[in-house]
């Protein structure tokens, strides 16, 4: 049996807690993981991420081969437990043939993020501009939605010209500190 | 514990109930992930092309009795001296436009008069510097040129144009204010 001092990369790490290894592969990476605290940590988080996706998508339990599942944690527990590397782990060639359970839990809770994210944010699900017209689109009243957020600056007259005309401009202050520019030309037609 | 070991025929359909699983979930997830993409590109080309959203009020006051239009009952200046002199007050018009830079807005007003509404800067502040010009065609006698620096979302007026016996009032808004973004 071949131990290897290099620390398994996360694919390789993968592989084997999926059984794609083949045997002395598997075995390999068996006889580095008893010997490396650092890697059978890394191990077990797999197996803990795995356990917790399941619990998470619980339409996915129904597709889910959970007794193969078990059958591999309690092979590794063992493992864990006699302390040397063993071929346990190794799973036969016919279940590759099986999709990799954790990738639909993945896969499933990936879709399930990004239809919330898509459902909450896309610019398509609200009217802002709606909401925050001077006149509601009904004719009722527009609601009047205090600011969150107190516009920077008041708004004011910078510059105008009458032409021939004349006219004022005033500001109109408002009970909550703001005011309103007005520009009132006289108009004699 | 023992381990099942099912029959092929058992397994085989599990795996491809499974692959077929795993193809309509990836087929959502990448459906709603190009959705959000496509909406996200469409925001940044939006605020990338500087369009600015606005609005041109035209209302009709009138010292006569009347109503005042119920939709106009949240804007709080309206009620303020010396628009509160008005006993009646009629939404004509309402246009909602969009302001691009070197792109001025023109809404017609009922009197003949055109409105021409143009976005110049946005201040560092947030403020959105507008230029307003009221004439007729082709003349420039009335009101040639206004310009605001206007807070997001707070209307302004242009007021005193004589119309049907009444007073023309129109309020101008640029921008959203922060609520509703």
């Amino acid at each position: 049996m071949i131990v290897t001092t290099e620390h398994l990369d996360d694919e390789l790490l993968q592989r084997h807690f999926d059984g794609d290894l083949d045997r002395a592969a598997a075995s390999t990476a068996q006889a580095h993981l008893a010997s490396c605290d650092a890697c059978a940590a890394r191990q077990r988080g797999l197996e803990r991420l795995h356990l917790l996706m399941g619990a998470a998508s619980e339409g996915a339990q129904q597709e889910a081969d959970f007794a193969g599942l078990y059958d591999r944690i309690e092979a590794g527990i063992g493992a864990d437990a006699a302390g040397a590397a063993t071929d346990t782990k190794v799973v036969e060639l016919a279940s590759r043939r099986r999709m990799r359970p954790m990738v639909a839990y993945v896969v499933t809770a990936a879709a399930a993020a990004a239809a919330v994210v898509i459902t909450v944010f896309h610019p398509g699900g609200s009217t802002p501009r709606d909401a925050d017209s001077m006149v509601a689109m009904d004719g009722q009243p527009a609601a009047t939605t205090p600011q969150a957020v107190p516009a920077p600056g008041r708004s004011e007259v910078v510059n105008v010209d009458f032409g021939t005309s004349t006219g004022t401009v005033f500001e109109i202050s408002l009970a909550d500190g703001s005011s309103t520019p007005v520009v009132w030309i006289n108009d004699d037609e | 514990m023992t381990p099942r070991k099912p029959s092929w025929n058992l397994r085989a359909a599990r795996g491809v109930s499974c692959i077929a699983f795993t193809a309509a979930l990836t087929v959502a997830f990448m459906s709603t992930w190009s959705l959000g993409r496509t909406a996200h590109a469409e925001d940044h080309a939006s605020a990338a092309a500087g369009a600015v959203p606005g609005e041109v009020l035209v209302i009709l006051a009138n010292e006569a009795e009347g109503s005042v239009d119920p939709s106009l009952a949240s804007i709080k200046a309206l009620k303020q001296p010396p628009f509160n002199g008005f006993k009646s007050m009629k939404v004509l018009s309402r246009s909602a436009v969009a302001l691009t830079s070197g792109k001025p807005a023109e809404v017609d007003l009922p009197n003949g008069r055109h409105l021409q509404l143009e976005f110049l800067a946005q201040m560092p502040d947030g403020r959105y510097k507008v230029q307003v010009s009221i004439n007729r065609p082709n003349q420039k006698d009335y009101l040639p040129l206004l310009q605001v620096v206007a807070s997001a979302g707070e209307p302004f007026f242009v007021a005193g144009q004589k119309f049907q016996g009444g007073t023309l009032v129109i309020g101008v808004r640029v921008g959203q204010s922060a609520k509703a973004k």
